[in-house]
């Protein structure tokens, strides 16, 4: 008896798989810098480093500093070394307070332009822009003294305004 | 665009019976495969020195000052460029040096190389560019800056950004 070969069971595997699709990127960014560098004169800053303080001051008496060093205004300015400016004061008339206001007023030698501070000063007059030049190594210092007259029947009390310092370059 | 892939496997016992042997057959449906769709930011955008009251101009075709951006893509693909541009460039202290933009200040590159070959283009509207064989395109950008006559000195730098639209083929 012959052994008649079997055909061994087909097998048959099917498997399907489907590839995730590739999810193509619709967008992109890119980001570069726009550089210059510019020669050109130092900026010019003011900063506030003293008030102007009057002290006690007696009701019915004008009253200025005693000492400029001390009690007068002062700015300290920066910039370009040697260059011309311009400087205005924005110059308060009164200085208000509990009881009210009391009149403050400057005078053409209120201004002041330190050579160095505190040993030397001139003079100029607040109420208009004055012109100078910023020194050699970069620096000017300004200050600003004036006089207070509180009227006799002032009450007792503090009283403050604000002086504002404008500079620039010509 | 939609890409799916399938294999088939089908292993099937063919003919006289061979015990354990097999015949194999694989059919595999070919799927394309989408280039990575990159924007590059290669050179920035540089002034040099700039002298105070002198307006200064980069032109977008100058390899060395003007921006060098790079999009890659597919092949032959068509795409949208938008700029982000400033108005001025910024000092660490503050100042600001104004810079503009205008018709002729983007040049889009199909030299791929020195002198640069192009189109040029006004960078503030949208650009439809097709990419080249390659798949890249460059696109270089100028400008003109314009300093006060009493701009401060010392440096200024601003961001300057593309955002790139793939359109397809």
């Amino acid at each position: 008896m012959s052994r008649v070969p079997r055909l061994l069971p087909a097998v048959a595997t099917l498997a399907l798989v489907l590839a995730s699709p590739a999810t193509a990127q619709t967008t992109a960014n890119a980001s570069i810098q726009a550089l210059a560098f510019v020669q050109g004169v130092a900026p010019i800053t003011a900063t506030g480093v003293n008030d102007l303080d009057f002290g006690i001051v007696l009701a019915g008496t004008p009253t200025s500093p005693t000492s400029l060093a001390s009690q007068a205004g002062r700015w300290d300015i920066t910039g370009e070394p040697g260059a011309p400016l311009t400087a205005s004061l924005t110059l308060p008339v009164t200085l208000d307070g509990a009881g009210g206001s009391i009149p403050i007023s400057f005078s053409a030698t209120d201004g002041l332009q330190w050579n160095p501070f505190p040993t030397t000063s001139t003079t100029f007059d607040p109420n208009i822009p004055y012109l100078t030049n910023i020194d050699g190594s970069g620096n000017l210092t300004l200050g600003i003294s004036g006089t207070v007259s509180p009227p006799a029947a002032t009450t007792t009390g503090n009283y403050t305004g604000t002086i504002t310092l404008t500079v620039s370059y010509l | 665009m939609m890409h799916a892939s399938a294999s088939v496997l089908l292993a099937v016992m063919i003919g006289t019976a061979l015990p354990y042997a097999a015949a194999a057959q694989v059919s595999r449906i070919p799927g394309v495969v989408p280039r990575p769709f990159t924007a590059i930011a290669h050179k920035d955008l540089t002034f040099g020195q700039v002298l105070p009251g002198i307006p200064e101009t980069v032109r977008p075709d100058d390899v060395r000052h003007a921006g060098l951006f790079e999009v890659q893509g597919m092949a032959d693909g068509v795409v949208r460029v938008e700029f982000l541009l400033p108005d001025a460039l910024v000092a660490p202290f503050g100042a600001l040096l104004p810079i503009a933009f205008g018709h002729g200040d983007g040049f889009a590159d199909f030299s791929r190389g020195r002198p640069p070959r192009g189109l040029r283009f006004d960078p503030r509207t949208p650009l439809i560019a097709t990419l080249g064989p390659n798949g890249r395109l460059l696109i270089r950008l100028g400008g003109t800056v314009t300093p006060a006559r009493d701009q401060a000195g010392g440096p200024y730098h601003a961001a300057v950004s593309i955002t790139v639209y793939d359109l397809g083929i």
